[in-house]
């Protein structure tokens, strides 16, 4: 589906720390999987080009980890994604990526020059960064702008939790990937199978409690890029039936018991496009008016529409923009 | 339902003297945007308006920065500041242009606007929404390379990149058109809300390449509804989903007795496959190896969630919702 030359994903998870943060656990597994689930789509045609690094097969050093960045954003590339999993800390300029070979004082790799990087980068269009450490919400501010945000067009940062957070791993997963996880795989999803980085925000946002850790969303867009597609609701060639069925926006299309298999009169061609609305039906896209059900709408020589998110498949289609 | 203080401020230009000639969207935008803003779909109240438009003001570039000031002095949760009329740009950023401009002065400069966006403490979450050629400067800086700079909780949406003219159709302005849509119920998730977010993917995908092209910076920490649109799924129904699915990836079976046309009859089964069919007919809930939830039972076959099914029970169970 992708070019996945032009898609490149880099994942490093870190578990082993002699630094005085201690072991994690789940790091190295929330890159691994994170890395299965970005690399193909749901039919398992290419989606990320995945490069995972964790720290139980190298030793991920403050010269490893920055050469891997620097390496990253020198790419040419349409879109690049930044996954880090382990110890995140704090100082008054913001927060730090801790590398294994972290001391005091000298931790690992400052947000600061991840977002910089990725703010100079300009070989590549779009560049998602999706950070799963303590102190994340830092990614993006600055102390020269008052810790406000800066970020240029076509960068999106997600983070597991606010600035002063503490991020927190469960069953051997941070709780924050899992969460990208179910929605990566699914959860945040449109009808035509698309998750994007505002819609997997959104699902992480409802998904997180307040009382937990706080996600963050920072974004300079100008265009939504689908990050995996999942399973689509409708496929692209049963949506295009919506405008055939549809002549306008606000037709109502009259239904009677021809439309039904189960009764009189029979017409092969009403049926096949009953089973077309009935699809639509249940993709949240066409209802029936006056009836509980599309079943009640045919006995009863009512009418279906489309709803309000039907519409705007509609115009898709109709304007030939899907 | 809204308990929380949600202010507007909305203002649409079309008399203008300037170069740029008069306009004749703007007024109809403002005033539709401050319909649809607001009421919920339920008719409960939701913005609290104040609108501005030349047909009635006189919005001159001294009277707009009162009424922006004035504005950020408030104290709210939420504010909305909507912007139709004419944009200009010059090599510092855009600027939204008022009935008095001159060459040179031609209003209120963006960079002003997202400087006391930034600086507004009172505030918890600012939204500033722009319908006018040039308005993707907003939040961009020129001291930092053009980058944008946003503080926690401010979200521009914009008509247009930095340097796009946006359209004027039909006695409404493209990009406002397509909002109000959206946030009559288009750009709604199943409960029915209509954020910054859903508002942006919505006219990302109906405005096309050719077209002007939208522009979208937030940093937030929550996602906050604009506007409660008819939701697919009742919220009284909906929490119905953890009674019916005790766990994320149980298989509800299905009979004859659930479905109306057919015996056995049974009352109590009829009315949960009425509630189940009304999950179908959200996406929260799909037959397992059957086409439709008719044959599901006449087959006695199960249900199960869907991907977004398994979302909303999370949130129904964990009580988010």
């Amino acid at each position: 589906m992708f070019n996945t030359n032009k898609r490149l994903a880099l994942l490093i998870g870190i578990d082993d720390y002699g630094w005085t943060g201690g072991r994690l656990y789940g790091c190295v597994n929330d890159a691994s999987q994170l890395s299965t689930m970005l690399s193909s789509d749901y039919k398992d045609r290419p989606n990320f080009n995945c490069k995972l690094l964790t720290s139980d097969k190298q030793k991920i050093t403050r010269s490893v980890l920055r050469k891997e960045i620097d390496n990253l954003f020198s790419q040419e590339a349409d879109i690049v994604l930044f996954y880090f999993s382990g110890h995140g800390v704090e100082n008054k300029n913001g927060g730090m990526l801790v590398t294994q070979d972290a001391t005091k004082f000298d931790e690992g790799v400052a947000l600061n020059e991840l977002v910089n990087a990725a703010n100079q980068a300009s070989n590549v269009k779009e560049i998602f960064i999706i950070l799963d450490c303590c102190h994340s919400g830092h990614a993006g501010n600055s102390v020269v702008v008052n810790h406000n945000t800066v970020l240029r067009s076509g960068l999106s940062i997600l983070t597991a939790s606010l600035p002063n957070q503490f991020s927190m791993e469960v069953n051997g997963n941070g709780l924050f990937t899992q969460i990208i996880l179910d929605g990566l795989n699914g959860g945040a999803a449109d009808t035509l199978g698309v998750v994007t980085a505002a819609s997997l925000y959104n699902y992480a946002e409802k998904i997180l409690d307040f009382w937990q850790q706080r996600p963050v969303f920072k974004a300079h867009c100008s265009e939504i890029t689908p990050l995996r597609l999942t399973r689509p609701r409708l496929t692209r060639k049963e949506l295009y039936k919506l405008i055939k069925y549809f002549k306008t926006e606000d037709f109502k299309y009259p239904l009677d018991k021809s439309y039904e298999p189960t009764e009189e009169p029979k017409s092969k061609r009403n049926e096949k496009i009953f089973s077309y609305l009935q699809k639509f039906t249940s993709a949240g896209l066409v209802q029936p008016i006056g009836a509980k059900h599309m079943y009640f709408a045919v006995m009863k020589n009512k009418c279906c529409e489309l709803t309000p998110t039907g519409k705007f498949y509609w115009k898709l289609v109709k304007n030939r923009k899907i | 339902m809204i308990s929380e203080k949600r202010l507007a401020l909305m203002v649409g230009i079309n008399d203008y003297n300037w170069k740029g000639g008069q306009l004749y969207g703007c007024v109809n935008d403002a005033n539709g945007m401050t319909d649809i803003l607001s009421k919920n779909h339920d008719k409960s109240p939701n913005f609290h308006c104040r609108t501005l438009t030349s047909d009635k003001d006189e919005i001159t570039r001294r009277s707009l920065r009162k009424e922006i000031v004035q504005m950020f002095n408030k104290h709210a949760d939420i504010m909305l500041f909507y912007f139709s009329g004419h944009g200009s740009e010059n090599s510092i950023g855009g600027m939204l242009v008022t009935q008095d401009a001159k060459k040179y002065d031609e209003g209120v400069a963006l960079d002003d606007i997202i400087g006391l966006a930034n600086q507004c403490t009172t505030i918890k979450e600012i939204f500033i929404i722009l319908d006018c050629c040039y308005s993707g400067h907003a939040g961009n800086n020129s001291v930092v390379n053009n980058n944008s700079i946003l503080r926690k909780g401010v979200s521009v949406l914009t008509a247009s990149l930095p340097n796009e003219v946006s359209m004027d159709t039909g006695g409404q302005g493209l990009f406002t058109k397509i909002l109000l849509d959206g946030l009559s119920g288009e750009a709604a998730d199943t409960i029915g809300l209509v954020t910054a977010a859903s508002l942006y993917n919505y006219a990302d995908k109906i405005l096309g390449y050719w077209e002007q092209r939208p522009i979208f910076k937030t940093h937030c920490t929550q996602m906050t509804p604009l506007r409660h649109t008819k939701p697919q799924v009742a919220l009284s129904k909906l929490y119905m989903i953890t009674e019916y699915f005790p766990a994320e990836e149980y298989h509800f079976p299905l009979d004859k007795s659930y479905e109306p046309t057919e015996d056995p009859r049974n009352g109590t089964n009829e009315a949960i496959f009425t509630d189940l069919q009304r999950f179908v007919s959200a996406s929260l809930v799909q037959p397992d190896d059957e086409q439709h939830m008719y044959f599901a039972a006449i087959n006695e076959k199960s249900c199960s969630l869907t991907p977004l099914g398994k979302f909303y029970w999370k949130l129904v169970k964990s009580g988010k919702i």
